[in-house]
Order: C-alpha cells, then sequence, then structure tokens
C-alpha cells in the first residue's frame, strides 16, 4: 500500500496539524486547490514536482513513534488530524488522479490513520465497524459507549 | 463522521429502461415515506435519546436509509437511461423531463417535490420512537404497492423485495429500542411526559449520562 511511507518521516509530530494550521488550506476560495496542495507537498515532501520516487528508505516504522497511544484525547485528536489529511488529499485526488506526489502522500496519512484507529479501537472501543473486535464476554461497545454528540471522550 | 463505500448494498443491473416504472419507484427516494425522509428522520432524532442503544439504532439505521436511497436512486437511473423521446412522452415521464431531464431528483410519485414535513424530530424518545415505527411500515406498505406493479420484471423485483425485507427488520429493532427506552421508565406512567426533556434517563444502567 505504501510505496514510500516512512520517507516522510520527518513531517514532525503533528503532521496533519500543520496542514489544517495553514490558513489557505481551509479556504481553497482565496487559494485554487493545486496551490495549496502544492505547498503541503512541497513542505512535506521534498521530491514534490520531479518525476522520480523518493529514495528507499530504512527507517520503516519510526512515524508510529508520533502516534500519542496511551492518552484517549490526545489519540482522537490524532485521529481528527490525520483523517482531515485523508480526506483533503481524497478530495483533490479526485481531481488530479495522476498527481504521484499527492498519492503518495494520501497512502502515508491514510497508513498512519488506520493503524491510530486500531490503537484507539484496542484500548477504548471502536470509532467505525472496520475496526470492531469485540471478544467474546465483552459488552458491544459500539452502542454503550458515548457518541460523539454526547461530548463524552473529548 | 462518514466515509463512502463504493458498492450498493444490494446490487441493481436493469437492462431495460421503463420510464413508466421509474416514476413510480422514485417515490421512495423523494416521496413521503422515501429513503430520503427516512434518513434525515433517524439522523435527526437520535441526538434527543438518552438511550445509548436507541443512539445506536438511529444512527446505524440512519446510515442504512442513506445506502437505501442509493439503491433507489439507481433504479430509477437505469430504468430512465437510453429511453428514446417518444418513450418518455408516451409514458407521462414529459412533466419530469422538462424540468430534470432524466437526471435524478427526489420527489414523489405525484409530483410533489420532497418535503421533511413528511417527518418530525420531536425531541421526545418515545413520540420519535413510535413515529420510526410507523414509518418503516409505510415504507413496507409502498413497497408493497411498487411490488404490484413490477412483479412481472424480476431485475426490478428483486432489489425492490429487498428494500421491503429491511423495513421489516427496521421495524423489529425499532420495537426493541423502544422497550429499552421504556425499561428505564416506570412501567405505570411510560406515556406522560418526555422523557428526555423532564426526566433524562440513562442507560445501560449504571452509564454515565
Amino acid at each position: 500500500m505504501n510505496r514510500n511511507a516512512c520517507c516522510t518521516q520527518n513531517m514532525g509530530p503533528h503532521g496533519a496539524r500543520n496542514n489544517m494550521g495553514q490558513a489557505r488550506c481551509a479556504m481553497p476560495v482565496r487559494e485554487p486547490a493545486r496551490p495549496c496542495m502544492e505547498n503541503h507537498m512541497r513542505h512535506h515532501h521534498p521530491d514534490m514536482g520531479q518525476n522520480r520516487m523518493p529514495a528507499p528508505c530504512t527507517c520503516e516504522d519510526d512515524w508510529k513513534q508520533e502516534v500519542p497511544v496511551g492518552n484517549q484525547k490526545k489519540l482522537l485528536c490524532y485521529i481528527d488530524e490525520v483523517s482531515f489529511a485523508v480526506y483533503d488529499a481524497l478530495l483533490y485526488l479526485d481531481t488530479h488522479p495522476n498527481d504521484d506526489a499527492a498519492l503518495h502522500y494520501f497512502n502515508h496519512h491514510n497508513m498512519k490513520r488506520n493503524f491510530a484507529l486500531e490503537e484507539y479501537a484496542k484500548a477504548y472501543g471502536p470509532l467505525n465497524i472496520g475496526t470492531m473486535d469485540d471478544d467474546a464476554g465483552r459488552s458491544w461497545e459500539w452502542a454503550c459507549q458515548a457518541w460523539p454528540w454526547e461530548g463524552g471522550n473529548r | 463522521m462518514w466515509f463512502y463505500e463504493k458498492r450498493l448494498e444490494y446490487p441493481v443491473n436493469i437492462t431495460t429502461p421503463n420510464a413508466k416504472l421509474a416514476q413510480f419507484i422514485m417515490s421512495q427516494y423523494g416521496g413521503p415515506d422515501g429513503e430520503i425522509n427516512a434518513s434525515l428522520r433517524y439522523l435527526s432524532q437520535r441526538f434527543a435519546m438518552k438511550n445509548r442503544i436507541a443512539m445506536a439504532t438511529l444512527t446505524d439505521v440512519g446510515t442504512e436509509e442513506l445506502a437505501h436511497l442509493e439503491i433507489v436512486a439507481t433504479i430509477v437511473h437505469q430504468l430512465t437511461r437510453d429511453l428514446s423521446m417518444e418513450e418518455i412522452e408516451k409514458s407521462g415521464l414529459g412533466p419530469y423531463y422538462i424540468d430534470h431531464t432524466v437526471g435524478v431528483w427526489p420527489q414523489a410519485a405525484g409530483g410533489v417535490p420532497q418535503n421533511v414535513c413528511e417527518f418530525q424530530s420531536k425531541g421526545d424518545p418515545i413520540t420519535d420512537l413510535f413515529e420510526d415505527l410507523a414509518a418503516e411500515q409505510k415504507a413496507r406498505s409502498t413497497y408493497d404497492n411498487i411490488l404490484r406493479v413490477v412483479k412481472n420484471t424480476p431485475e426490478v423485483a428483486d432489489p425492490i423485495r429487498f428494500l421491503r425485507m429491511r423495513e421489516v427488520v427496521h421495524f423489529q429493532r425499532f420495537g426493541e429500542a423502544l422497550r429499552a427506552v421504556q425499561e428505564d421508565l416506570d412501567a405505570k406512567n411510560f406515556y406522560a411526559f418526555n422523557a428526555s426533556f423532564d426526566a433524562p434517563v440513562v442507560c445501560p444502567p449504571g452509564n454515565k449520562q
């Protein structure tokens, strides 16, 4: 799935937050989508705009260090951030399906999202049906845990 | 938060267009007991529930209704693509065609636009769940009416039967959710007040509100 995921390990502890923090990305009306996305890419991916793939890397799981396992609020916040990066890239790719750098960006963040969702489900209960794994003897946590509008897990 | 899954909940493969059937079936897209109103009803009502079993049921049924409106829209689309102008005029689809060509637009079989006044969100769990039970039965009746018309068209009747079956299952689940809400209340006095507004309860018992 991730051709070069580990090569983006230098994007910092909160890659998605960096993206969200860029006002121009939240306001596509003021900035056309492509320059905005290119800015994401240039910031995180030195290879953006070049017709070659990033060099092979040796740092496969380093990005996992940034995932705040063990703290429910921080982990949910991390999932919010990385999920936003995934969805923003998804929209961009819908209109730019051959953009290698964007594809790379999407794959890397989607991997982080899936990992974080699995970790959250193991520790605190599932956020989606894809990560449900209720062991025998436990209740159906999907229904019994707080729903997002209750404000309980923030 | 939702993510789209790129498949129909039940497959639809209609090979022969039929403008008349499309006009009938589009009622389950945007008609009074259609899938759009069903989904909006449940996804709106869930916020006033104080019982997590009811919250879960409304969220998950409301989500499945989104899959159902996609199935109904697919049926309408496949019944109206490749129609000739002659078929459009002869079938009575003409007025719809003038405003929408053969795009999918939410209206009832009689041409009335989709209208949220067809459902309520009362902020009262018992009131809302009784409405939901009625809604599932009304949708089932509508699918029964459609099935009498399409019974000789298997490629249309097949997905309609699936949708009808789900109405029955949803009725069962809402009945169970209603029971769960009632179990939090005084059995001698279920209906005298709004359980969310006047006497908030939580479920399962012991959970933090």
